[in-house]
């Protein structure tokens, strides 16, 4: 019995010093490494040159991870519950679900230089009325990079019917690695813009889905530009920094917009509630909105700021300059990527349409 | 009972009731084949390392070219090595993996070590070991699985030390099938003799056991290590703000934007990892691993 | 008292590896089995227990991804094995003296990360890559088609992580086995097939049966070699795991498959060890 005793006593003081050791990062979190602040980011949205800037003017340590996908920045702000985190970047749609998750804090407005300089047609959206709890930084188009030199005796009509149509598609092409884009992008090519699907119509969008991966060579979200580049594919279906990115480099991308509309993505900043190193946050985010950090931002990634600040910094192609002034109106005709499955669905149908033979 | 030897290691020599072998066997012993079989076989391993180098040799090669891939050749530049050495993400995530890999590789050493003592003691682990050959069983993405379900349950975290915790148990799941196979084949009379001879269990423990047990030991560390500083598939779903470590880099570069850069990264490792195992291979050590 | 406390100081000693491993391994694990079958609410209060969980999993559609997995995993352990057994006896026996080097040559290319190799890979593989550029030079190729995104890179890819799994052990195996025992063999009569089956396969069966489980057993959760190297145009076990528990809604779901998954892994791992005990006659004693 005695034995016993001492044995559990060993275990559990075991137990203690593995637990301290493991609960002691908290402790440091909270109470030492003032002058840090973490930075939870897309893998392609902050140019490290920028950040190396910021630290050395400021002496602010910045440490800089990724995520490839909304979904996995709220599950693990939910598993932590935003603590470790400063600042982050969800899309559109993820602000919400972190604002009804009460996992962001409100916006200080008066602490943020440059809300002039911001698009106007880029505030006030559904995700964040008011813009309480997010500044947009950049946004995106959905369009295809398309090969010119392949299209140049073919008939081209940019329309969605390019990547779902088989009498139109006769070549390979590169599409989204995403589930929900590829399910509203299908549902859109059927049935225009809707708030939600019955049963009849999912089967629809599956179906055109799995009848498309015939011609796709590669599922890719983020390396479509690759298989333009080398011209695998003649044509992809990509965010528009990635087509921009490679159009500046190869003279023979194309990118253009189905005439049907398109979809839009706003990624923005936003505070974890669970930080309080408020003013480091507040210092970092007005050194990137600075107009030369904006300028540097567009010639490594090509995606559209936010801001309109920075335009005579940077020599722009017109059509860019088009969009990235777009005013209200012109704004309004792209559309949201919005939860109109649920997600158990989405992931089945994707399942379903990759599931085919090798 | 047949004569038993006692090998260089304190090993007991396999198949006693055979004449001695010798651990070199010198000139001349291998099995006779047909030449023929000895060219198909010498073809087969000859474009199995050139299928193992190849790549990386391209690679190398192409560190060098002026334009990212994929470009073909344009021109000689050494401007990707000098922009490998400027960024500095790279070596924060690089430091991250170093600190990992050898944390995890030390801990779980170390928790080998304690548990062969308390069996060199006497303990009855006998059972309880096979919890050990769970590790070999289970896929890595299950247990990153459970490990981020577990971090959230009692909020821990996740940081470099909830990956060092993770690393550490596929660590463990190595040490002990490895070396303590390898401590229950060591010949007892050596550690009985010690006694005898005066030595207290911890004395003849550590100079005695310990020592015999070093290759195994040091093998086993040094997979460890590879194991953990290659790792991604823990760190994908375990890494937190602060931990981001080299394969989470690389991958994220993958992803977004290739360049070469990246390239200019293999050949260092590559090299850095020849002189390595180099270093390993020279200090002599015949490890029995499995 | 003392001497009592005293006897027990080895003991705490051996307890930390113990507490670490059930603390840290087997209760995750646990969780995860447990999560598979509660029902939660919206706000995450737990409701009850629930088969719901796994019964969605209980479709044609899942059993594809897991046969699809079985099947990847099955052809890469039997190409590894082909490839890696002729190494490792060469190694063993026709390299004696530079057995050593030819082992660090296996090696090195492992210790540089895992996913630069994929990326070396493209190089290779790519429609203007080294392999179209040599075949095109041998003039077997006209028009040079893209290597990528098919099944053939990711076997490739595969076999390319998973080969020192299968050498070292089958070396380790090799290297302890009494050579006279196979020239006594030959002396006798016996063709190098016989020889091989009868002699040397059973003897290093034990290599075989750690270099089987250490191919298999990680292989059938691989997921991040065909998304990367086969375009992501198949769904296997490890992309519906990352896929349903990296999801909010669906991370109990994730768990139910995790969990399915797994049993089954476990049971084509018997089946295959009962057939490798079955047919390869021997003892596997090291």
């Amino acid at each position: 019995m005695r034995k016993f005793i001492i044995r559990t006593a060993i275990i559990l003081l075991w137990v203690a010093l593995f637990s301290s050791a493991l609960y002691w990062p908290t402790l440091k979190i909270i109470h030492y490494d003032e002058n840090t602040i973490n930075v939870f980011a897309w893998g392609d949205i902050l140019e490290p040159k920028v950040i190396a800037e910021f630290e050395k003017e400021t002496g602010i340590k910045v440490n800089l991870s990724h995520y490839f996908s909304n979904e996995e920045l709220i599950v693990k702000l939910k598993a932590t519950g935003g603590v470790g985190y400063d600042v982050i970047l969800p899309s559109d749609y993820a602000v919400s679900i972190l604002k009804n998750a009460n996992l962001i804090k409100e916006i200080d407005k008066s602490r943020f230089a440059y809300w002039d300089a911001i698009n106007p047609s880029l505030v006030n959206l559904f995700f964040d009325p008011d813009n309480q709890y997010s500044i947009p930084w950049e946004w995106e188009l959905y369009g295809f990079g398309v090969d010119k030199d392949f299209f140049k005796n073919r008939p081209f009509d940019p329309s969605w019917k390019m990547i779902f149509d088989p009498q139109t598609v006769d070549y390979d092409i590169t599409m989204v690695n995403d589930s929900i884009e590829a399910v509203e992008f299908a549902s859109f090519y059927l049935y225009g813009i809707t708030h939600s699907l019955s049963d009849e119509q999912l089967e629809g969008v599956k179906n055109v889905l799995v009848k498309q991966r015939d011609w796709v060579t590669a599922y890719a979200n983020f390396r479509g530009d690759f298989y333009l580049a080398t011209k695998t594919c003649p044509l992809i279906i990509a965010s528009s920094s990635y087509i921009w990115r490679i159009k500046e480099q190869f003279d023979f991308v194309d990118y253009v917009v189905p005439k049907e509309g398109s979809f839009v993505s706003i990624e923005n900043i936003c505070i974890p509630k669970a930080t309080h190193k408020d003013e480091l946050i507040y210092r970092f985010i007005n050194y990137i909105y600075r107009p030369e950090s904006v300028a540097t931002h567009y010639e490594s990634f090509c995606y559209f700021p936010s801001t309109l600040h920075a335009l005579d910094l940077l020599d722009l192609n017109p059509q860019a300059k088009k969009y990235i002034c777009s005013t209200p109106q012109e704004f309004k005709k792209h559309h949201f990527l919005q939860r109109i499955v649920p997600q158990e669905k989405v992931r089945d149908i994707w399942v379903d349409v990759k599931s085919g033979d090798f | 009972m047949g004569k038993e030897q006692i090998t260089a290691d304190g090993c007991i020599a396999a198949n006693p009731a055979l004449p001695e072998k010798t651990s070199e066997t010198g000139l001349g012993w291998r099995p006779k084949s047909g030449a023929l079989g000895r060219l198909g076989n010498l073809i087969l391993v000859a474009s199995t390392y050139l299928f193992l180098y190849v790549p990386l040799i391209v690679l190398l090669v192409f560190s060098f070219n002026t334009e990212p891939f994929p470009s073909p050749w344009k021109g000689f530049t050494w401007k990707w090595y000098v922009e490998l050495f400027h960024t500095a993400p790279l070596w924060d995530s690089f430091c991250n993996s170093l600190i990992v890999a050898t944390s995890s590789t030390l801990i779980s050493l170390t928790m080998g070590v304690f548990l062969i003592f308390y069996a060199a003691q006497g303990g009855r682990i006998g059972k309880f070991l096979n919890l050990f050959y769970g590790n070999v069983i289970v896929p890595e993405t299950v247990l990153a699985v459970g490990l981020l379900s577990f971090f959230s349950l009692v909020c821990i975290p996740l940081g470099l030390t909830t990956l060092i915790l993770a690393h550490t148990v596929l660590g463990l799941g190595l040490v002990i099938p490895i070396c303590y196979a390898r401590f229950l084949e060591l010949d007892q009379r050596m550690t009985e003799a010690s006694l005898v001879l005066g030595a207290t269990p911890f004395q003849t423990f550590f100079k005695i056991t310990l020592p015999l047990l070093r290759p195994a030991l040091l093998a086993t560390g040094l997979l460890i290590f590879i194991i953990s500083f290659d790792d991604f598939i823990l760190s994908y779903f375990c890494a937190g703000s602060t931990s981001q470590t080299l394969s989470l880099y690389i991958l994220s570069m993958l992803r977004s934007g290739i360049s070469p850069v990246v390239n200019a990264l293999t050949a260092v490792l590559l090299i850095l990892s020849s002189l390595l195992v180099g270093i390993f291979f020279s200090l002599k050590t015949r490890t029995r691993i499995f | 008292m003392k001497s009592l406390s005293k006897s027990q100081v080895p003991f705490s000693f051996g307890a930390p590896a113990m507490i670490w491993q059930v603390l840290f391994f087997y209760l995750p694990l646990a969780l995860i089995v447990i999560s598979s079958f509660i029902k939660a609410a919206d706000n995450g209060l737990i409701e009850g227990l629930t088969l719901d969980h796994v019964t969605f999993f209980l479709r044609p559609l899942y059993l594809k991804v897991i046969c699809s997995s079985f099947i990847l995993a099955i052809s890469n352990t039997i190409i590894c094995f082909l490839i890696a057994y002729p190494l490792a006896y060469f190694i063993a026996f026709t390299a004696k003296r530079f057995g050593n080097l030819f082992l660090i040559l296996v090696i090195v290319p492992f210790w540089t990360n895992f996913l630069l190799h994929v990326y070396a890979w493209f190089f290779v593989l790519d429609k203007d890559g080294f392999l179209n550029i040599l075949l095109k030079g041998l003039g077997l190729v006209q028009d040079p088609v893209s290597h990528l995104n098919t099944p053939f890179a990711v076997i490739i890819m595969m076999v390319y992580y998973y080969l020192p799994f299968m050498v070292f052990p089958l070396y380790s195996s090799l290297e302890r086995m009494d050579v006279r025992l196979i020239e006594a063999s030959r002396d006798l009569g016996a063709t190098w097939l016989q020889t091989f089956r009868r002699i040397i396969l059973p003897l290093t069966k034990r290599g075989l049966k750690a270099g089987f489980f250490l191919v298999y057993i990680p292989s059938f959760g691989e997921f991040v070699i065909p998304e990367l190297m086969g375009g992501d145009r198949q769904m296997f076990v490890g992309t519906v795991i990352a896929d349903y528990i990296l999801g909010e809604e669906t991370g109990a779901l994730g768990a139910a498959f995790t969990v399915l998954a797994m049993v089954f892994m476990l049971l084509s791992a018997v089946v295959i060890y009962w057939i490798i005990e079955r047919f390869i006659p021997g003892k596997s004693h090291g």
